[in-house]
């Protein structure tokens, strides 16, 4: 090493390394804490009579007790995962190409309240949704039955509804945020090629397809970690629904993780936990990297 | 203006007024007593006039009011009986009924947000905006340290470093949680302190890390050579030649942060006591429990909600400017 390569470096880690001592500290190294747990029956941080058990803390999942619980939480993720990335189209994308083709003065007001949701907690969504589909105190139900529908329409209380609601309202609150994602990369595309495709003859739906989808592909990427980081990580609007008392249909494997995680053995034990949150790790770790490597080829090729 | 652009404004105005609607059922619930929660209202509704056949004992803990305040505003003096109706009161001590009234009617009207206040909203805002304000800052600045050495990947571990910020975006939180309150209120001594949240908050993340060094890649490299030959070093390089440049990409990165930071609801529970709470957790405390207290519990999500709204629109250009950059992209 030369004498001016050491002095680089020093450079390097004296910029580099205020913030990653940091980092390593408290994300990497917890990580590595955490991790051997799963091989063990230990209870809490205070358990120090641990020992190995292999693989059962995996395999208690899929046995009873647990396994009732675990497929039921399973499930709701899932589903609430799936349709929570449908909405990321159905609000954030449509709004983003009607915004694009709107070129209005108007723009800067809609994307303002558009935007605006995003501001709102997690907590708050969830106690918002208890605001307005409640049984018997929640406005939209109220409205429904002043309307002469039935009382009770949409019961956040029952999974079918909930399900069906919290989606909706997820998808509403990032619907700016979405929105953005996909405006950004919409307005990267150079207006040359827009203005071909329509002297060309191409329609609307065409040039969708043909010119802005390929050009939105980093967008789409983007949108869609960020989807399934946020659906499968979802407790914030859970805990706001009730879901660690009271509600047992709000049980989604977050819940399930900390229900068991920090009950000090009352309901399960932290290793069971953490299996839980391996078990949702390794889907989540594979999908991403698959998604980055795909992006790679494409823009390499 | 054609049809097809009429459809897509007229599409775009719906929507928006939906988006709109339930911000205004909220501020309508936050002022509808809880009684009366099981009643579509629309509008706040006036308030019952107040029972003179009313307990005292029940009236204090009904609207959450100081005994000895109330004696001290009403001029009672001697015992005053909590079995006694306010009909008695009146008539025992020779108070007006109308100064009773009139003494009463803001705490009646404003119930909610009174409750939410005497719980300590605002020494829970003003945390909030301490941590927020000093985790966007100080996150930002070694965000751009971070940044600065790994833009253009000049050495190879340079690469590991980035690919190892990347894999934050897929730890769960929860599972690495209870680790990091070891060590940070084990360790380091930091429990029930603001000072764990910043660190938590600035600890680099995938998507600072991402944000500040695409940016920093993308500066012509003319310009850090010319710097260089200049005899700058690389702090000088960093305050005089990068700082300037860090406009949007820093607009980018707080424009995403400020939402996740002060609405961080399981850090605070965990790391904090009930009495210096964040917002959110604040909130979860009146809400998220077996309260049923309705009428506070939306006083408090309204007024949690309006200095994050407030911030928001005055920062709106900068959350525009942020988002039509395109700079969060995988």
């Amino acid at each position: 090493m030369t004498r001016r390569d050491g002095r680089e470096l020093a450079a390097d880690l004296a910029f580099l390394l205020p913030q990653y001592i940091l980092y390593v500290t408290l994300t990497l190294l917890p990580f590595a804490v955490a991790l051997p747990i799963i091989f063990t029956d230990q209870v809490d941080f205070s358990d120090h009579a641990v020992s190995g058990v292999g693989l059962d803390n995996i395999l208690s999942l899929f046995r009873p007790p647990l396994d009732g619980r675990f497929y039921a939480a399973l499930r709701r993720t899932v589903i609430f995962t799936l349709l929570n990335y449908a909405m990321v189209y159905a609000f954030g994308f449509l709004l983003a190409l009607a915004l694009f083709e709107l070129k209005s003065r108007l723009l800067g007001l809609f994307f303002t309240i558009i935007y605006m949701p995003w501001m709102i907690s997690g907590i708050g969504l969830g106690l918002l949704l208890v605001m307005l589909f409640s049984p018997d105190t929640g406005t939209v139900n109220l409205a429904l039955e002043a309307l002469g529908l039935g009382s009770n329409l949409i019961n956040i209380k029952q999974e079918a509804a909930l399900l069906l609601v919290l989606p909706l309202i997820t998808g509403w609150k990032a619907a700016g945020f979405n929105m953005a994602i996909f405006l950004g990369g919409l307005l990267a595309i150079p207006t040359e090629t827009i203005e071909a495709a329509r002297i060309d003859g191409a329609s609307y739906l065409q040039r969708v397809r043909h010119i802005y989808l390929p050009q939105m592909v980093p967008a789409l990427v983007t949108a869609t970690v960020f989807c399934l980081v946020a659906s499968f990580g979802l407790f914030d609007e859970l805990v706001g629904l009730g879901g660690l008392y009271g509600n047992p249909n709000a049980e989604f494997l977050s819940v399930l993780i900390y229900k068991l995680g920090f009950s000090g053995g009352r309901d399960g034990t932290l290793a069971q936990g953490i299996a839980i949150a391996l078990v949702v790790f390794l889907p989540l770790l594979l999908a991403a990297f698959a998604l980055t490597a795909w992006q790679k080829r494409r823009g390499a090729g | 203006m054609t049809r097809a652009r009429l459809g897509i404004l007229a599409a775009l105005a719906l929507y928006c007024g939906l988006t709109l609607a339930p911000f205004y059922v909220l501020a309508v619930r936050a002022f509808v007593p809880t009684a009366e929660a099981t009643r579509l209202h629309l509008w706040i509704p006036p308030r019952p006039a107040l029972e003179l056949d009313l307990r005292i004992g029940d009236l204090l803990s009904t609207y959450n009011l100081d005994g000895r305040e109330f004696r001290r505003a009403l001029g009672i003096r001697g015992y005053m009986n909590p079995q006694a109706t306010l009909q008695e009161l009146t008539e025992r001590h020779a108070i007006p009924e109308a100064m009773l009234r009139a003494y009463l009617e803001p705490f009646t009207r404003w119930n909610g947000i009174l409750t939410v206040w005497k719980g300590g909203f605002l020494s829970s805002l003003l945390a909030t905006l301490l941590v927020v304000g000093l985790s966007i800052g100080l996150g930002g600045l070694l965000g751009i340290a971070t940044g600065s050495v790994l833009a253009g990947f000049r050495q190879r571990w340079h690469v590991w470093v980035y690919n190892s910020y990347l894999l934050n975006m897929i730890i769960p939180p929860l599972m690495i949680m209870l680790p990091q309150y070891l060590i940070l209120a084990r360790f380091l001594g930091l429990g029930d302190s603001y000072t764990a949240l910043v660190l938590l908050n600035i600890k680099g993340t995938a998507l600072s890390t991402m944000i500040f060094t695409a940016a920093i890649a993308a500066i012509p490299k003319e310009l850090r050579e010319a710097a260089i030959i200049d005899g700058a070093g690389r702090l000088a390089y960093l305050r005089h030649v990068l700082l300037p440049l860090m406009g949007t990409p820093f607009a980018v990165y707080a424009s995403i942060s400020l939402p996740w930071q002060w609405n961080d609801l399981i850090h605070p529970l965990l790391f904090l006591s009930p009495g210096r709470y964040t917002l959110p957790a604040f909130i979860a405390n009146l809400g998220g429990g077996q309260s049923t207290n309705f009428e506070a519990i939306f006083s408090g999500l309204l007024l949690s909600l309006l200095p994050i709204l407030l911030i928001y629109l005055l920062l709106q250009r900068l959350f525009m400017r942020a988002a039509l950059a395109g700079a969060v992209k995988g």
